[in-house]
């Protein structure tokens, strides 16, 4: 245990003297992941929505695919992913491996099954009044889903604060599709990884803390934004 | 022109309608009357297009509103529910005040609907509802929780649409229509 | 703190306008040494080029190779490395460098393994039954395991004392500490390691325990060969290799150069 309060000091110590390494896997972590579910979400909310309140044919099939995607590991993904953008690969030409780019691909792949899942909860347990009333005063059917979605807005935080938190702190596309590369592709997580392979334990916890507090700023941010919008 | 024949309605394998032939000319005031269960609601929502007939055809004009038995409002004042319906029909937003005057309703025109009690709530929705400038209105049970000053409001309210108005209640003394239609309840 | 910030934001939109990137595929056991933030910088300001260095498993570093995703690879598993260039994946196999392999256990050694030839020392430990971890991940460190265990009688898969923990280096050092087991593990990521608590050196020095660094050039059309070859040509330089001799970690010498 002794190493944990190392590593505060150690973190305390990192953050304070602007240690570059920690600061530029911060901000890779946090450009990849907002990108990447802001992303998902413009394309999996209305789609997740569209299968909740018009109940298209086939949604049933879409819903569980949906359902599945969301517990494909991230591993698997990054397998995936490492498979297109490989020079060998079909999308090689594009050099996108080990980038920010294909990182930040991967992580719309995990998104976009979690925010369309929970998108389509939302708009499927809301009020039948609220799209009704949307069409009956002359709304079309895609601007009644856009008025549904802002009813829905509680929920929608809730959904993207999933996404954030899912996104911000896995690993295996960071690893398997980034490279880990130094103050480049190098994430909050992947550095944790990183030090605990040169048993640094101490070093690992200063991303880990980063990690933490950036979690609570999020979900301080995301209460904040619901409790404002219930009025 | 609303013009409906052979309706027959089944929701989760239970009648809830059914109802040979009806005709509302242009302009026409209907009242429809019946108890409970009779199918009232379902007659509305399938003239207003929101529901679809398991038998049977339906015509009405393409700008026909429902106004709810207990009408959604939207988060957000009243004033913005009605500037919504206003600006999805090419009306300006800042005629949202007027409309919630015809209602009486201007006093509580800012405050946020949820707050609004049921009374002031449908007045609101009649509001966004005649907003629209819709050809035909339909309304399910309009007086319920109204006191004598509201029924008034809403009365004359409806008194000064031109359009053609359909009016659903149990109880239609104070209501501005020309004749009654009676629903027998669709029970089998 | 503002230059600071420029960097980050520089580094972060870098790419496309950066400098010439090549792509090295070596294994983590590698980049842990520390051996690369000596050796690479020299070379990056004196060409110009920007070396990413993608530290993987030995196979997954020769995959790379093979599939163009790297532009030079720079691994330890000399059967594995002659395999890649015999398919026709790589050209032009060159020595680098050789550092040793150490066996590490609880400094108790209830096995009794210290002092002895590195096969004794197995066939001990197999014979008593003492835990012991492997990479398990067909690495440089775990392909030189399984011909020890060859040696020694056959190696002990599926016995339950074996470990067989698929992981990098560094995981597999903590995993032998916390269980109180014997490991097989490269001297540089042992010496780099930050937590040496609960295990000690026991066996060195063993003929068998030399870990031979080669460097392949890939021959996939995709791979950058210009590039590749100039580090490579770097490496086996008078110059390289002599920072290769140069580097130290708590005064001791790591690597040793073999390159002509």
């Amino acid at each position: 245990m002794g190493f944990l309060w190392g590593g505060v000091r150690e973190a305390v110590r990192l953050l304070f003297h602007g240690d570059a390494a920690t600061y530029h896997a911060t901000w890779v972590s946090l450009l990849c992941t907002l990108v990447s579910i802001t992303v998902a979400a413009l394309l999996a909310v209305p789609y997740g929505a569209w299968l909740g309140l018009y109940r298209p044919r086939g949604w049933r099939a879409q819903v569980f695919l949906l359902r599945v995607g969301m517990s494909v590991p991230t591993v698997v993904i990054g397998l995936l992913v490492f498979g297109f953008l490989s020079r060998s690969g079909p999308l090689g030409s594009l050099d996108l491996l080990y980038t920010k780019g294909a990182m930040a691909a991967g992580l719309v792949l995990l998104a976009f099954p979690l925010l369309g899942t929970l998108a389509h909860g939302a708009a499927a347990s809301l009020d039948a009044r609220v799209v009704e009333t949307a069409r009956t005063l002359g709304a079309g059917r895609w601007r009644a889903l856009l008025t549904s979605l802002g009813e829905a807005r509680v929920a929608l935080a809730a959904a993207y604060l999933a996404a954030f938190g899912r996104c911000f702190t896995e690993l295996g596309i960071a690893i398997t599709v980034g490279g880990n590369l130094k103050l480049r592709t190098r994430t909050l997580p992947s550095s944790i990884q990183l030090e605990l392979g040169h048993g640094d334990f101490a070093a690992a916890v200063a991303p880990g803390i980063l990690l933490l507090l950036l979690a609570a700023v999020a979900a301080m941010v995301t209460h904040r934004l619901a409790r404002e919008a219930r009025r | 022109m609303i013009r409906a024949k052979g309706l027959v309605v089944r929701l989760d394998g239970i009648e809830a309608l059914r109802l040979d032939a009806l005709e509302v000319s242009r302009g026409e005031r209907v009242g429809v009357r019946g108890p409970n269960g009779s199918g009232k609601t379902t007659l509305l929502r399938v003239l207003a297009g929101l529901l679809n007939p398991t038998e049977g055809t339906v015509e009405a004009p393409r700008r026909t509103v429902l106004v709810h038995q207990q009408p959604y409002l939207f988060r957000g004042t009243a004033r913005e529910n009605v500037a919504y319906a206003l600006r999805l029909n090419g009306h300006p937003a800042r005629e949202a005040g007027e409309w919630l005057a015809r209602l009486a309703a201007d006093a509580f025109a800012d405050r946020p609907a949820s707050t609004l009690s049921e009374g002031e709530r449908r007045r609101v929705a009649i509001a966004r509802a005649l907003a629209t400038r819709p050809e035909a209105l339909l309304l399910d049970e309009p007086y319920a929780a109204l006191d004598a000053a509201g029924v008034a409001t809403v009365t004359a309210a409806l008194r000064a649409f031109g359009g053609t108005l359909v009016i659903a209640a149990p109880d239609l003394r104070d209501a501005p229509i020309q004749r009654v239609m009676a629903l027998r309840a669709a029970t089998v | 703190m503002r230059t600071l910030l420029l960097c980050v934001l520089l580094a972060a939109c870098g790419g496309r306008d950066a400098p010439r990137v090549l792509r090295l595929a070596t294994t983590t056991s590698t980049r842990d040494s520390g051996l690369l933030d000596l050796l690479l910088p020299p070379f990056e300001m004196k060409e110009d080029i920007e070396v990413q260095v993608i530290a993987v498993g030995t196979g997954q570093a020769l995959e790379l190779g093979k599939r163009g995703d790297a532009d030079l690879v720079l691994v330890h598993a000399r059967t594995l490395e002659d395999k890649f260039v015999a398919e026709g994946h790589g050209t032009d196999r060159r020595d680098v460098m050789y550092n040793d392999f150490v066996v590490l256990g609880p400094p108790a050694d209830p096995a009794g393994v210290k002092g002895k030839g590195v096969v004794d020392a197995f066939r001990t430990i197999a014979e008593r039954g003492a835990p012991f971890v492997s990479r398990g991940d067909k690495s440089g460190t775990h392909v030189r395991e399984l011909q020890i265990w060859e040696k020694a009688g056959g190696a002990p898969a599926g016995r339950d004392f074996y470990l067989d923990a698929g992981q990098g280096m560094g995981e597999c050092i903590t995993l032998a500490a916390e269980k109180g087991a014997y490991l097989l593990a490269d001297r540089g990521t042992w010496l780099a390691f930050k937590s040496k608590g609960g295990l000690q050196v026991l066996v060195e020095g063993d003929k068998l325990l030399r870990n031979e660094y080669g460097v392949i050039l890939p021959t996939h059309e995709k791979a950058d060969k210009a590039l590749g070859r100039r580090l490579l040509d770097y490496l086996t330089s008078p110059e390289g290799q002599k920072r290769i001799g140069e580097y130290k970690i708590d005064g001791e010498q790591l690597f040793h150069p073999t390159g002509k």
